[in-house]
């Protein structure tokens, strides 16, 4: 028994989209981007970002083969609380590594994950602060 | 950041190791005889298992939605079929497990067993009683929808698995949260998730040689 991920999460190699979130203030503040998953540096983590006047929330995405870029989901910063990456423990050959397969935001009103195949879902909980920008697939 | 994983057999150990079949690296539960289980101790006694701790580096957060499942074997193959033959196989087996007693003493019970509560005696562990409390899992059993075949049907780590390692000894954490791990230093959450697994065959089971199979374990973590 091994710890390899064998399950292929992006339906095929050029199908995969990378992921970023982006802080917009409402105070005038420039916006804070984190880097494409998975980032290197705490800080361009969100978790350690200002809340403060925080606006929108938003995930954006990028194509891995072509670099298209678009916007997959956004959030209230009010009630916000958190972004996270979603992962799994991938060994291989001795190798300890973390495939990041998506990105999502915490919401006090629910929940929106983006996948690296180029689903988003979201929970059925209240929709009139967290809008998916890309068409929705199946719900949970 | 990426908060990585660490999966070991001992409680600060480092990530498993064992050679494989094939010339992969992983964890060998050894051989299990037909109307066993292994690793064995006392079929008897009911002793005997694979102790897996989870620890994870996040400086920032807990990791939540920590969950397993079990996928084709992804290394080198080096079984005696095939890594998809051998994933159907312990799915199947997972499936028609018809067991009734936790060291198999009926010789139904077959498959990819876990008990998520580090602390569970040498009597109740493995006890399909605990099927219902959510600590007892089997891979390819249907739980009310989940199986444990994929990540979308992947078992949650159950809070009886959190445990926190002080330095010295491993103790319970204080309040854990069903798939949560928390920080090195998090005494609530516990910083480390410890379960134990088995392999089960049946006694009337035919099919011989090393099965090889991934076991996956996903998270969500912040920093």
């Amino acid at each position: 028994m091994s710890f390899d991920p064998m399950e292929k999460l992006a339906t095929d190699a050029g199908n995969r989209w990378l992921f970023r979130w982006i802080f917009h203030y409402a105070d005038h503040k420039p916006a804070k981007v984190g880097g494409w998953h998975p980032a290197a540096r705490l800080e361009d983590m969100a978790t350690v970002q200002s809340r403060d006047a925080l606006a929108l929330v938003m995930i954006e995405g990028k194509h891995f083969t072509s670099k298209e870029q678009r916007y997959f989901a956004e959030a209230t910063g009010e009630d916000f609380i958190n972004i996270q990456h979603l992962a799994i423990h991938f060994q291989s050959a001795g190798l300890v590594r973390t495939h990041v397969y998506g990105m999502r935001i915490i919401h006090r009103h629910g929940i929106i994950s983006c996948f690296e195949n180029g689903e988003v879902l979201r929970d059925d909980r209240h929709y009139t602060q967290l809008n998916i920008i890309m068409p929705e697939s199946t719900r949970f | 950041m990426a908060v990585v994983l660490t999966i070991s057999e001992t409680v600060t150990g480092s990530n498993v190791s064992d050679s494989l079949a094939g010339g992969s690296v992983g964890l060998d539960f050894g051989q299990v005889t037909n109307g066993q289980f292994a690793p064995l101790i006392s079929q008897a006694a009911n002793t005997g298992h694979q102790d897996i701790f989870i620890r994870h580096d996040a400086v920032v957060d807990p990791i939540t939605d920590v969950k397993f499942y079990i996928s084709q074997f992804s290394g080198t193959y080096g079984g005696a079929n095939s890594a998809a033959a051998d994933f159907t196989t312990l799915s199947n087996y997972g499936a028609a497990d018809a067991g009734a007693n936790a060291n198999n003493a009926d010789g139904l019970s077959r498959g990819l067993h876990i008990d998520m509560d580090w602390q569970v005696s040498t009597a109740n562990q493995f006890s399909y009683s605990r099927e219902a409390t959510g600590q007892k899992r089997i891979f390819g059993k249907d739980y009310t929808g989940k199986d444990g075949l994929s990540l979308a049907n992947a078992f949650d780590m159950h809070v009886d698995a959190a445990s926190y390692w002080n330095g010295s000894s491993e103790i319970d954490a204080t309040t854990p949260v069903t798939g949560q791990i928390g920080k090195s230093s998090d005494t609530v959450l516990g910083n480390r998730g410890h379960i134990r697994a088995r392999t089960y065959l049946h006694t009337a089971a035919v099919d011989g040689g090393i099965l090889q199979f991934d076991v996956v374990a996903s998270y969500a973590y912040t920093a």
